[in-house]
């Protein structure tokens, strides 16, 4: 309904899109066109992104409203509700795929080998065993590790995506509710990392547990909690 | 807020974790000033619950995707509030027009705003807004407020859709170039 270049000499300029996003006033169609490229294109994303911090100054504007204390109840009922119907647990399930999002091709190959080796080396020694895979990763990062844990609390990871910046390392936790996270240890940026959940959180579900890198000064979170970013986390898995 | 950004983005990324007690304490510490949000663009208040709703469960499914560093938290909370409740009011105004029922109630010309705010950041962005003309200062925050499209900002303003939104990209670039200088 609007033809933009007539007014741009032809040019669409990427981060004007960007702002117009940001600031709400695109028409419908479109509106939604660009919704689905800051879903894929990720140079888009960052404009986006920008545009979001710079038109933040704003915010203060909206103030603050303190909503009905049943929200929350309502918010933990949708997402957490046993399962007043299937379809919920499915959709609760799907979601937590958002973290096998943006995964590397190569990491899913190595889930692939290594489930291989895992069922062959079983079936030589024919003992029961309990290896878990998670895969971790996060869509605006390329960073990605598989870790394997073993059932003695062994852990093994391998960094299979991007390596750390010159001078930052990359710091593995395990993250357990209502606790802080636990640090076990650097991820070496090359080869495979060896550490061991402390027993405590050994101990636990599987699926109670999620693994997380962070982004560390070199050597390591000072402060033996996270100071820099997740890059990327996921949950142990069976294969 | 009490919580300074650290403390939210810490909270953020522990609901990336499925940390529902991070998650709960992230709603303690932003629903007000999401719903606020929420509110002002729906100028409903049955709606804006509705929105708040989804818009919680929007974070708890993207909190994997904030991107921590540099980012500011609250500002990322805020903008998924804030484009949820534009996808809201354009479903809800799609196929009928009620612009003059939502001007009564939100005049963006209105100075109140101006006054309840003090942060610093904004003083910056306030500044260079101030630069445009007042149209064009005021169309870009009744969009960012009060989430007018183009088409509404045009009826408003009595100019053609182009116009406005040549104006409005025009001034949006005089934006970032203030901002960055």
């Amino acid at each position: 309904m609007t033809d933009v270049n007539e007014h741009d000499g032809g040019e669409r300029d990427d981060d004007v899109v960007a702002a117009e996003y940001v600031l709400g006033v695109l028409p419908d169609g479109e509106r939604g066109e660009v919704a689905r490229r800051v879903e894929e294109d990720r140079a888009f994303a960052m404009r986006v992104g920008a545009w979001e911090e710079r038109l933040a100054g704003m915010n203060d504007a909206f103030g603050e409203e303190r909503p009905p204390s049943d929200i929350l109840g309502k918010i933990e009922d949708r997402l957490f509700a046993p399962d007043p119907t299937q379809k919920k647990a499915n959709a609760g399930l799907w979601t937590s795929l958002i973290f096998w999002r943006g995964l590397a091709v190569a990491s899913f190959a190595m889930v692939a080998i290594l489930a291989g080796t895992l069922v062959m080396r079983d079936s030589r020694t024919g003992l029961p065993r309990e290896e878990l895979v998670a895969s971790l990763s996060a869509a605006e990062s390329d960073a990605t590790f598989l870790a394997v844990k073993a059932a003695d609390g062994k852990i093994r990871i391998t960094r299979t995506g991007a390596e750390p910046p010159s001078g930052r390392s990359h710091e593995l936790w395990v993250i357990v509710a209502d606790r802080d996270p636990i640090s076990l240890g650097l991820v070496s940026p090359e080869g495979t990392t060896n550490t061991i959940l402390p027993a405590d959180i050994a101990g636990l579900p599987d699926d109670a547990l999620t693994l997380a890198v962070s982004l560390e000064p070199a050597g390591g979170s000072p402060e033996g909690k996270p100071t820099g970013p997740v890059i990327a986390a996921g949950h142990l898995k069976k294969i | 807020m009490i919580d300074d950004a650290a403390d939210i983005a810490d909270m953020i990324a522990r609901t990336a974790l499925r940390d529902r007690a991070a998650f709960r304490r992230l709603y303690d510490a932003s629903s007000s000033k999401l719903f606020a949000v929420a509110l002002r663009i729906l100028k409903d208040r049955t709606e804006a619950e509705d929105a708040l709703q989804d818009i919680y469960v929007k974070i708890w499914n993207r909190a994997d995707r904030f991107a921590g560093g540099g980012t500011s938290p609250m500002g990322w909370l805020v903008a998924i509030a804030r484009n949820h409740s534009i996808d809201r009011l354009r479903a809800r105004r799609s196929g009928h027009s009620d612009i003059d029922k939502h001007a009564d109630i939100a005049d963006p010309g209105r100075s109140p705003e101006s006054e309840a705010i003090a942060a610093s950041e904004r003083s910056r962005l306030d500044g260079c807004i101030e630069q445009l003309d007042d149209a064009k200062a005021n169309s870009v925050r009744a969009a960012y407020l009060d989430g007018y499209s183009y088409q509404e900002l045009a009826d408003r303003h009595s100019v053609p859709l182009n116009t406005m939104r040549t104006w409005l990209r025009r001034s949006l670039i005089k934006l970032r170039e203030c901002l960055e200088a």
